[in-house]
């Protein structure tokens, strides 16, 4: 083992003596997501933690259920050390808002007890609570202390038609218990007690000395507590309990904004009665279920509705937790909406897609144990199911998400069935539509579009015999119902081809109808209905295709006379088909390399015919973003070329990250709709917050999982950048684009010929013109700092780049410095006392040979240095200092130096700075 | 199982302590240990090690918080072991960047501790957490930043500025000349 390790490790045995509550505190897990699971997941607790409690008290001295026995006062417990109750809101709730009939009220006596655990938990969950002869009718909370003294045990809890009480025993001599009035209005002193009212002082608290025992009474949330403690307890304590109990319990809700069932029968009772509008069960005309519940669950299903979710557990109570499945309908979500459950402002949960299916998943830090969900919509319904773990995380095969994530509606009348689906007409083997499409080329191909019945009607004729003569009817589906089962069947058009339609030789028809469904796979908001190939060749060419790569295309032939068979008997059928195909935006040669894509343009542009036609060059992203510099695909077209990257790097414990990247060089956008383009971007994005022009750049905000920029270069050309949302703000500022040139670079003079100054003289310019003005004055001049200067250098990055952010030029006989505002430090979260600045140094005086001392010299001023990077011929001097350092060699031999914020703590980030354009004085 | 019942087993020798402390902090224990050591085997012979350690000191030790207790037999065992097996990789990183902050191991450790716990004391939660969780539990920076729903490059710039605080604290309170 080296000795810096040895150190390292003895300075954090120094660091393992700190306070053990600082360590006990970090190590409490915090959950981030899925507030209705974490709502549920507390009343469940809340529940099952009564399983815990252990001491009991007495209420009501008449019948004397619990409450005091004895006439010897304890003198054993000083009340100053009586552990404070910390209770818990637990919600069981049945229909609460009915008021039973008087006639079938249960009479007062009547109670119900329960003696353990089980039973506590069978009335909980295997309600409902909806006979009005019940005692625990219209029970919609209860309370329960959290915590209690060690000596303390539950006995029992009491419900009476007035009252629910938990009882606890302390000691052989004492008791406590809560309890609370379900009606407050009945609250009465019984008659025929003895008792003093005690003056607290406070009418929030009445305190009432019953001899035997002392009572606390307050109201809570239109309730009213009682808390009953033995004699000895001083006021001040009692007082003090009950402020700690008011500030811990949490606000009931609203009686009719969240309701809580027991069974998925006493659900469907509740709905199919008269709700009002203002009750969470309004609107309800049935409920999703899982289509395929897990078998293996216990008589219990936990069902809860609220303004937003309708919530069900399938599962088994174990060790007084839930185990199991929790299904969710989130009835005010949208499927555009789904984004924001899987990707919450700052989330980074891992987000894995099964089809349609997304599957979040997270772990608790500190301990074994995490959350899995699965996320999909039904047309537009959105849906979720989530699972938590303790010790092993389950498994799922695609299959089997897929299988699981389906929902049944059970409406009227009852079905766990969903609707049955129609099933698909698939292309038939002979016959049928054929297109012939000529690509730019000149190529013809032959397109079979997928064939599906819209509708048929058949008739066999009069037949004496069979007595069959009437007409038979099969309905179809449109084609935008059948689009997300077949997408990936329907052959593929190409917008720019010339078409012809050839329609079936085997049966009669004519072209009824062409449909074009909107802008989405299967969004029926804008149907294009067109009346011939010649119009849809004319609606594919002037299509706007910025915003999407295909659309979904139907051709409806209609016939009459079409021969049909059904067994022996033979008739005609007249009906409608539909023939369904993507037409995609016009078509796009695709490179899997950049050496692929050079050698397509440098062939290309040349040839009129070509998409490469005139080009002197290309761009290509800045290779800072991407550690992969190799895009997996290169995608051209006459508008735009497109390079898509996957990247993935290692993490520090092992892991490996991989993220998406896009850049699209838009060649013939307007530079003034950059804007545009931009907010085009953001509506793609369901998470779409805005667009904001940063520092000359259009960052389209999102809230995951991807943002991206656009901007416009000097030469007016238009860019597209789409990355991680994890990059965020890091990355948003300062996009930059490579200008490949096709042509030899031009000879660039060599370090050598530049001679030096020999002043010690100093100059500073904040006018960048003035500065090129006196540089073009002295550069003959030996005794001037600007001898044998023919050119300089400038930061070539789009944020500092623009003279707006120029700041000083700083000239001596070795270097010249040129110093940057950053701006928008907020952007980044940035420390207000930051430097803010970018400065680019050209060591003119150093030599290529020299830069590596040059980074030496940097390294042994860099107070918490790191480690050094090296990437794509630039240094990264790694450190902790508020400001990073890279050094690298241009073509001419020069020696540069950039120097960026703390933020650009990661060599990825650092690498796009180091470019700098040479700036020739003639 | 409450504490004070598994320390009342613990000091009566009955072997369902044993048990009961591994039930109940043996999850704690062992992602500690993973933090700081790379071979699932070392860990989990580290993680046995720390519950005989646990079984061993008690009594005559009476830890007030034997969670806190446990989760330090934990890491001091890890890192003790680290000296010889193969540690975490990049378990390096945290190593080095609070050396670079305390003083030479071979001031008053204690002393430095105490003051450490003052330093944290005064800073928000969040950020104690965060910065307990890094030094204290090795957690790589990934994990801190996706649980306090952070960029990592915000926890990485927090938790140098809170190094740097540290440091300047540790100075004016003497301990070191930095």
């Amino acid at each position: 083992m080296d000795e810096r390790f040895e150190r390292s490790l003895k300075s954090a045995d120094v660091l393992g003596d700190i306070d053990d509550s600082l360590v006990t505190e970090a190590a409490k897990p915090r959950r981030r997501r899925f507030r209705w699971i974490e709502a549920v997941a507390s009343v469940l607790a809340a529940v099952f933690v009564l399983g815990t409690v252990a001491a009991i008290l007495h209420t009501s001295a008449s019948r004397q259920i619990g409450g005091p026995a004895g006439d010897q006062p304890a003198t054993e417990q000083p009340a100053a050390e009586q552990p404070v109750f910390r209770p818990k809101w637990a919600n069981t709730s049945s229909p609460s808002d009915a008021v039973p009939e008087a006639t079938q009220v249960p009479t007062y006596g009547d109670r119900q007890v329960f003696y353990s655990q089980e039973e506590l938990e069978e009335w909980i969950l295997g309600g409902p609570h909806d006979d009005p002869k019940d005692v625990l009718y219209g029970l919609s909370y209860y309370y329960v202390p959290e915590k209690l003294p060690d000596e303390a045990e539950f006995q029992y809890i009491e419900a009476d038609p007035d009252m629910v009480w938990v009882h606890y025993e302390l000691n052989i001599e004492n008791n406590f218990s809560m309890g609370f009035y379900k009606d407050p209005s009945k609250r009465i002193d019984l008659p025929g007690v003895e008792y003093t009212e005690i003056d607290t002082g406070s009418k929030d608290v009445y305190i009432i000395d019953r001899w035997l025992y002392k009572t606390a009474c307050w109201e809570q949330d239109g309730h009213v507590l009682e808390l009953n403690v033995p004699p000895y307890y001083e006021e001040e304590t009692i007082i003090d309990y009950c402020s700690a109990v008011r500030e811990i319990l949490p606000a009931a809700p609203k009686p009719d904004s969240r309701f809580m069932f027991h069974t998925e029968k006493s659900f469907f009772d509740a709905i199919s009665g008269n709700i009002p509008e203002t009750s969470a069960l309004y609107g309800l005309n049935g409920y999703w279920a899982l289509y395929d519940p897990p078998a293996d669950r216990d008589a219990i299903s936990v069902m809860e509705v609220d303004d937003s979710e309708v919530f069900l557990a399938y599962g088994k109570i174990l060790n007084h937790s839930f185990e199991g499945l929790k299904f969710s309908y989130l009835r005010d979500t949208k499927p555009d909406e789904l984004e924001d459950y899987l990707h919450p402002a700052g989330s980074l949960s891992r987000v894995t897609q099964y089809g349609d299916v997304f599957m979040t998943e997270w772990e608790y830090s500190g301990r074994y144990g995490g959350e899995i969900g699965f996320y999909w919509h039904q047309g537009e319904d959105c849906f979720c199911i989530s699972r938590t773990w303790d010790f092993e995380r389950p498994e799922f095969t695609e299959e089997e998400v897929k299988a699981l994530c389906r929902a049944g509606f059970v409406g009227e009348p009852v079905s766990a069935e969903p609707e049955p689906t129609p099933e698909i007409v698939g292309p038939e083997t002979a016959g049928g539509l054929v297109i012939m499409a000529t690509d730019e080329n000149g190529a013809v191909n032959e397109i079979l579009p997928y064939r599906h019945m819209l509708w048929s009607t058949v008739d066999y004729g009069s037949d004496p015999e069979s007595g069959q003569g009437s007409a038979l009817q099969a309905d179809g589906m449109p084609l935008y119902s059948l689009l997300p089962k077949i997408s990936d069947e329907l052959p593929v058009l190409y917008a720019d081809s010339e078409i012809e339609l050839v329609l079936p030789e085997d049966y009669p028809c004519t072209l009824m109808e062409i449909q074009v469904f909107g802008v989405a796979e299967n969004d029926t908001a804008e149907t294009i209905r067109l009346a011939d190939a010649a119009e849809l060749m004319e609606f594919m060419r002037t299509f706007d295709w910025s915003e999407t790569d295909r659309l979904a295309v139907d051709i409806l032939l209609q016939y009459s006379d079409r021969p049909f068979v059904n067994g022996e008997l033979t008739g005609t059928a007249k009906g409608c088909d539909g023939y369904a195909l993507w037409i995609a935006r016009p078509e796009t040669a695709v490179f899997s390399s950049l050496e692929e894509f050079d050698a397509a343009v440098r062939e290309g542009r040349g040839d009129p015919d070509s998409m490469f036609y005139g080009l002197e060059g290309y761009y290509t992203p800045c290779i800072g973003f991407v550690p992969d510099r190799d895009p997996i695909t290169i995608s051209a077209s006459a508008d735009m070329v497109k390079y898509e990257y996957v990247c993935t790097s290692t993490m520090s414990n092992g892991e490996t990250d991989t993220r998406d990247y896009t850049f699209v060089w838009h060649r013939n956008a307007d530079p003034a709709e950059a804007e545009e383009l931009a907010e085009s971007i953001g509506a793609g994005y369901e998470t779409f917050e805005a667009v904001r022009l940063i520092n000359d750049v259009w960052v389209v905000w999102t809230w995951g999982p991807e943002m991206a920029n656009v901007w416009v270069n000097e030469s007016g050309e238009v860019f597209e950048f789409r990355f991680p949302f994890i990059m965020d703000s890091n990355i948003a500022t300062w996009p930059y684009a490579t200008w490949v040139s096709l042509d030899e670079p031009a000879a660039t003079p060599s370090y050598e010929e530049t001679p030096e100054p020999e002043t010690q003289e100093e100059v500073r310019y904040t006018d960048l013109d003035a500065f090129t003005a006196a540089l073009r004055e002295g550069r003959g001049d030996p005794d001037s700092v600007y001898y044998g200067l023919d050119g300089y250098y400038l930061l070539h990055n789009a944020q500092t780049s623009a003279k707006g952010r120029f700041k000083s030029v700083t000239v001596t006989a070795d270097t010249i410095e040129i110093e940057y505002d950053c701006v928008d430090i907020d952007v980044w979260d940035a420390d207000e006392n930051d430097p803010n600045r970018f400065v680019l140094i050209w060591h003119r005086g150093l030599g290529a040979d020299d830069a590596e001392a040059l980074v030496n010299d940097i390294i042994s001023n860099t107070r918490f240095y790191t480690g050094l990077a090296e990437e794509d011929g630039v240094w990264m001097i790694c450190s902790d200092d508020e400001e990073k350092h890279g050094v690298w060699i241009t073509e001419r031999g020069d020696v540069l130096e950039i120097i960026a914020p703390i933020i650009f703590d990661d060599p990825y980030f650092m690498l796009p700075l180091a470019h700098a354009d040479w700036i020739p004085v003639e | 199982m409450e504490d004070s019942e598994i320390l009342g087993l613990l000091n009566r020798r009955d072997e369902r302590a044993a048990e009961l402390l591994f039930e109940k902090y043996g999850g704690l224990c062992r992602s500690i240990i993973s933090n700081v050591l790379e071979d699932p085997r070392d860990v989990e012979e580290c993680l046995n090690g720390v519950m005989f350690r646990l079984w061993s000191a008690i009594p005559p030790a009476q830890p007030g918080d034997l969670k806190a207790y446990a989760a330090k037999a934990a890491r001091n065992e890890a890192l003790m072991r680290a000296r010889t097996l193969k540690p975490k990789q990049g378990l390096e990183i945290p190593l080095s960047e609070i050396e670079s902050t305390l003083p030479a191991p071979e001031a008053d450790s204690l002393g430095t501790a105490e003051l450490i716990s003052r330093f944290l004391k005064k800073q928000p939660p969040y950020k104690r957490d965060m910065f307990i969780r890094r030094y204290w539990y090795f957690y790589p920076i990934k994990d801190i930043a996706g649980e306090f729903s952070v960029s990592e490059s915000k926890v990485t710039s927090l938790l140098f500025r809170m190094r740097d605080q540290l440091r300047t604290y540790l100075i004016k309170e003497g301990i070191f000349d930095g």
